[in-house]
This record gives structure tokens, sequence and C-alpha cells, in this order.
């Protein structure tokens, strides 16, 4: 029980210390990011798995300014990922893994079929969107 | 009963020219893209945007549905949260494929270092139908505060230029 507490506890620390490294150099602005998020762009596709769907890509990040030139590793679990071009279009995916540079998503909208090299997206902490006023 | 049927078909016909295909007028998909912004819907907001889609935005340009997705759309969610917009004034109008919906709107909140808001956005429109739905082609906002003009600038301008189309 106690464990469970204290993983909970340093989880919550690396929450808190993953969000401030994202907005550290974030000033002049005239609103707080609702959630924090990211922008990316795709450099490979992953190979299908075995049941023929893709779901592993590789990425560079590529915005907003203020945030680090890399993603985060391991960071972006359970972040909502959406393609905002492409075949994939509005299509919206949740990540389970990452590294610097490599996705690994699950499908809500089906599989990343169709992704293709140099397609854009947002990454998006949306579980921490607090409620609307 | 012969004129009850003219009539009825008639508001048929009016109605089908009126609505795509799912029921939703233009006014209805601007309305559902402001409720996707606030809502943090991107892909719901995304979906409601036509591929050659161009926004002019307070002075700014993104010449594309990826660099509004990419780098603005989130400004504008932000923008949403934390300010109310309340519809005053809405004109509409258009034919065929190509609508356009007029608005104002009274905006108030507050921005991060706690300055009221309190002015008028302008907003205009177009939307094309886009298969079975209308789909915004064109956005372009402007507001009667030119200080609050000022400050959206200069925190879009942070961004790196737009991605260019591919």
């Amino acid at each position: 029980m106690k464990r469970g507490r204290a993983i909970a506890a340093a989880s919550m620390i690396i929450a808190l210390l993953a969000s401030s490294t994202l907005y550290a150099s974030h000033s002049d602005i005239a609103f707080s990011p609702a959630v924090p998020r990211l922008g990316g762009q795709v450099t490979e596709i992953g190979a299908p798995d075995g049941n023929g769907g893709v779901h592993r890509f590789r990425a560079r990040q590529i915005g907003p300014s203020y945030a680090p030139e890399r993603f985060p590793p391991g960071e972006l679990r359970g972040w909502r990922l959406t393609f905002v071009g492409g075949k994939r279009f509005a299509k919206t995916f949740e990540v389970t893994s990452n590294t610097d540079y490599e996705f690994v998503v699950k499908a809500l909208d089906g599989p990343l079929d169709g992704v293709a090299v140099n397609d854009m997206f947002l990454v998006e902490d949306i579980n921490s969107a607090e409620p609307i006023k | 009963m012969k004129w009850s049927r003219a009539v009825a078909a008639f508001l048929l016909l009016v109605s089908s020219s009126l609505l795509a295909q799912d029921g939703r007028t233009p006014s209805d998909v601007v309305d559902a893209f402001h409720r996707a912004l606030r809502n943090l819907d991107s892909a719901g907001a995304l979906s409601l945007l036509d591929r050659g889609l161009v926004v002019y935005e307070f002075g700014m340009v993104d010449p594309t549905v990826e660099a509004y997705g990419l780098r603005h759309m989130p400004h504008d969610m932000d923008l949403a949260r934390a300010t109310s917009w309340k519809l005053e004034t809405r004109r509409t109008g258009g034919e065929g494929n190509d609508r356009w919906v007029l608005s104002t709107y009274r905006v108030t909140g507050k921005t991060v270092d706690s300055t009221p808001i309190d002015h008028t956005a302008l907003e205009t429109v177009i939307l094309r139908r886009s298969g079975a739905n209308f789909r915004i082609v064109h956005i372009h906002w402007s507001t009667s505060d030119t200080s609050f003009q000022a400050q959206i600038q200069r925190q879009r301008q942070q961004e790196e230029p737009a991605p260019a189309t591919r």
C-alpha cells in the first residue's frame, strides 16, 4: 500500500516537472495553454504489426517555440495525438509509449494506415484539462 | 389540399437547399466549431474545416489547414477556454454550395496576467458544401480592441513561420 502511494507521489512529481519543463521559457503570452501540447512531423513509418496495422512511427518535434527541441521520452503516454494533415487528417490516437523520436499509438480511429512522412500532428495531454468554468 | 401539397413541396425544396445532408446549416457548423475549440476537441474542430482552409486572424495569415491546425488552432482553444463568447449579431447568405456567416461576439474574460477582456470580436466565415456537409474554407477574425489585437499578435509571432504547403 505504502509502495503504491510512493509510486503515485513520484508519478505526480514527474508529471509536474514535465509540465514545468514544457513551459520553462513560455513568456509574453495572453493566455496559458489549456493543456500541455506539442507539435510533431512524421519522419518514418513503422512496420505493420502481426495484424497488418501500423501503430509505430518516428517523428521530430516542431513546436511550440517555447518547448524543448525533442519529445520528452516516456512522458507522453496517455496523451491524445491528432493529425492536422495527410490522409488521417482529424483522426485521433492515444500514445501508449514514446521516446524522443519514436511513438507507439493505440488506435482510437483505426490504425495509422495512410499516415505518410511529413504528416503533421498535435499531441496533447488532454487528461490534464481543467473543467470549463 | 393541392395548396398544402404545394407549400409542403416548397418547404422541402427550401430546407434541402439550406441544410447539408447531416442536417447542419452553415450557422450550425460555425457554432459547432466554436464549441469544439472550447471543449479542446481538436479532431472535432478539424473535421469542420475544409482541406483548402485559409485563415486571416488578427492581422496574421494561416495559408493552409496544417498551418492553422498546428500553430494557431491551439491558441484559439486557449482563448476560447479562457473567455466567454456571446453571439450578438449574425447574418447569413450565399447560395448553392457556397455560403457565408457573419457574426459579432461580445468577448469577456481575463488574460493570464488578469487584464480584463471586454471587446467585440468580428467573424467572417465562408463555407462550402463538401460531400454531405458544409465545411469552413475561410475564417477572418478581428477585434474592436487594438491593445488585445497587439497582444495576440505578439504571442503568435513567437511561433515559427507556418509550415509551407507540401
